[in-house]
């Protein structure tokens, strides 16, 4: 078998506030293959958006082992894991994903003008994924001119503009009603088929739950089932 | 458009009224300079045409001796060739002989040491703007009077003042001569001046030169040329070009010791010279003020801007904007916070500036006496502001250093920010 997209040995977390010590994390052992589309479950403060963070190299663990696409994040500098999480991450938060001041389509493109692309480049990539998740049209609007599912679908272009390794999403649905919420989760699942990028969802949201190939429950700040549909 | 200015010039229009209020302040101030230097500018122009136009001009020839220590007897002799010569150097406009005499001057009733200063009526109205300052009687004729009747001599007023005397009135003058013997004459008041320089108008008498040299025994010689330039600020290249011509001449037939020297005004008025650096020093000062005002402005919109924006930022880094390029950004918002109201600052203060410029400042905004005198010079009237391209550009360059180093502190905070607390907002 080749290596795993993600693979966490025995990964923990400490956060330290003043004297407490809180251990989010207490040895997780996980593995995700390439075109996942998987959730991690579990009561709030279990430790899913801390593993998700470790990830996405938006933090450091405080031991084990993590590699993500083929790469140790478990120690990166923060202009390295800046660039990390630019080549292989995508991201969607539960809010404020947007810029407010940037357009809809301005906020699509934003990664891919970090990398360096062309205007032109930028256009054939950016538009089609836009009229792909239904915002055809509205690419002149300001994200408060923009329903919150359609804000997350342009966050969703964002993640996906530059083909990332992964999509990571932590309670995407949190902030939206049950229909603006499957028609999300539906529309991420099918470009999870169309183009084979992987999705690895924080939440406990029973749409994404449903929809999820495989889902990750954990307690505690471990695994404790790890349930294949 | 470049993705920071794109952020900085909306960000500024999301927040108008923050904006506005900050913009106003980085433009009043940098408007506040450009008036400033305008004005002082013009007000140094002032005091150096205030303070070489009426007897100094902007060039003098002296003997070297003269130069060192001026005495009665330390004389050189310059004929019309002579002067001629030195007007036909491009940077000389006019020139003046000048003989330089002190002396008792007085009637029956009172007497006062004077300066008596021998001219060319002609040529000395060419040079200086002496002749203007004539407000009783009139300016010398262009020869001396008739050998029976008194020497003609125009009064500064304090002079004439003093010795209780009009045009028409006669004078008697005692003074020492060339040769060690004391001279004295009877003269004639035909005119009072008052020309705004004190030295002139309280203690100056102007006689034709061929009276001066008579009666100090002179013999046709002079103490000094005082020669006129366009631009005062060009006086020492103008003395420079005077120097080689008189050292082409061979000292006009002196010996090497007494040759002659030419002194631009900024060596013959150390004080005025020193004045004038001061003033352009304090500039600094005035900067510091008032930019320190301006860039606390931008200081403080910056950092409000940027913790307004925190979890903005927590996303964007997430996604894989680099911390540096985050800090980058920032600057360049500053930048164009600073920019866009120096240059509006620039415009406005450039307006004024050109009004006071065209039109003049009526100085009875500064005093109920519509005028006062500084360093020997008289300020009445309108003074004119004196507009350059760099008077308007440089305090809008430097506002834009200011801008780029307020905005970097709070840009370096915002940069330093943890994406994964912030969007859970844990800060
Ligand atoms: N930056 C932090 N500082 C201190 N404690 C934290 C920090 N981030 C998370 N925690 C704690 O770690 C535990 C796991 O949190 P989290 O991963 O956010 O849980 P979940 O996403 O499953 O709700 C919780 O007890 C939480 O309070
Ligand atoms: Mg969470």
């Amino acid at each position: 078998m080749s290596e795993p997209l993600i693979r966490a040995e025995g990964v923990t977390k400490v956060f330290r506030q003043g004297e407490l010590e809180v251990h989010a994390l207490r040895g997780v052992d996980l593995t995700v293959g390439v075109g996942e589309f998987s959730a991690l479950a579990g009561p709030s403060g279990c430790g899913k958006t801390t593993l998700l963070n470790l990830i996405g190299a938006l933090d450091e663990p405080s031991g084990g082992v993590l590699s993500v696409a083929g790469q140790d994040v478990t120690q990166l500098a923060r202009g390295d894991a800046a660039d990390f999480r630019l080549d292989h991450v995508g991201f969607v938060f539960q809010a404020y994903n947007l810029v407010p001041v940037l357009t809809a389509y301005e906020n699509a493109e934003f990664t891919l003008l970090l990398r360096g692309a062309s205007r032109e480049e930028r256009r054939t990539v950016v538009e089609p994924l836009l009229e792909r998740v239904g915002l055809g049209g509205l690419f002149e609007r300001k994200p408060h001119e923009l329903s919150g599912g359609q804000q997350q679908r342009v966050a969703v272009v964002r993640a996906l503009a530059t083909s990332p390794s992964i999509v990571l999403a932590d309670e995407p649905t949190a902030n939206l009603d049950s229909t603006a919420s499957a028609g999300l989760l539906d529309l991420m699942l099918e470009l999870n088929q169309e183009l084979g990028t992987t999705f690895l969802f924080a939440t406990h949201d029973e749409l994404v739950l449903e929809r999820a190939k495989r889902v990750v429950r954990m307690l505690d700040g471990r695994v404790d089932e790890d349930i294949w549909d | 458009m470049n993705l920071s200015v794109r952020l900085g010039i909306r960000n500024l229009a999301r927040h108008r009224w923050r904006s506005i209020l900050t913009l106003g302040g980085v433009a009043a101030a940098v408007a506040l300079m450009v008036w400033t230097l305008a004005f002082v500018d013009g007000w140094l122009d002032l005091m150096v045409r205030g303070a070489t136009a009426v007897e100094t001009g902007q060039v003098q020839v002296h003997s070297r001796a003269y130069a060192d220590q001026p005495r009665v007897y330390r004389s050189f002799h310059a004929d019309d060739a002579f002067l001629d010569t030195l007007t036909a150097l491009s940077e000389v406009d006019a020139a003046a002989p000048r003989v330089k005499l002190a002396g008792l001057v007085g009637n029956e009733r009172t007497s006062q040491v004077a300066r008596l200063l021998g001219v060319d009526p002609t040529r000395e109205t060419e040079t200086t703007a002496v002749a203007e300052g004539v407000v009783e009687g009139r300016w010398l004729s262009g020869s001396p009077a008739d050998l029976t009747r008194p020497r003609e001599v125009v009064l500064g007023r304090g002079l004439a003042r003093q010795l209780r005397v009009a045009p028409g009135d006669e004078l008697v003058v005692f003074l020492e001569a060339a040769d060690g013997s004391l001279g004295n004459d009877l003269l004639q008041v035909v005119g009072v001046l008052e020309t705004g320089n004190s030295m002139v108008d309280r203690g100056t008498a102007y006689m034709h030169i061929e009276d001066a040299q008579w009666v100090a025994a002179l013999d046709g010689e002079i103490h000094e040329v005082a020669l006129r330039t366009a631009d005062p600020e060009l006086a020492p290249l103008a003395a420079a070009a005077v120097a080689a011509r008189l050292e082409a001449l061979d000292g006009a037939g002196l010996p090497e010791e007494e040759g002659l020297v030419a002194q631009p005004w900024q060596e013959l008025l150390p004080g005025l010279s020193q004045i004038l650096s001061v003033s352009r020093e304090s500039y600094l000062f005035m900067y510091l003020m008032v930019y320190l005002v301006a860039a606390v402005g931008i200081l403080n919109t910056q950092r409000m801007s940027a913790q307004e924006r925190r979890r903005e930022f927590g996303v964007l880094v997430a996604v894989g904007l680099a911390p540096r390029r985050l800090l980058g950004i920032l600057v360049v918002e500053a930048l164009v916070l600073g920019m866009l109201g120096a240059l509006a600052g620039g415009l406005v203060g450039g307006v004024i500036s050109w009004w006071h410029a065209t039109a003049g400042l009526d100085l009875s905004v500064f005093t109920d006496q519509g005028g006062f005198s500084y360093m020997g010079v008289v300020f009445e009237g309108r003074i004119f502001a004196r507009m350059s391209a760099a008077a308007v550009a440089q305090p809008v360059l430097v506002m834009l250093v200011v801008a780029v180093l307020s905005g970097l502190w709070p840009a370096w905070v915002a940069s330093r920010i943890e994406p994964a607390p912030t969007i859970a907002g844990r800060t």
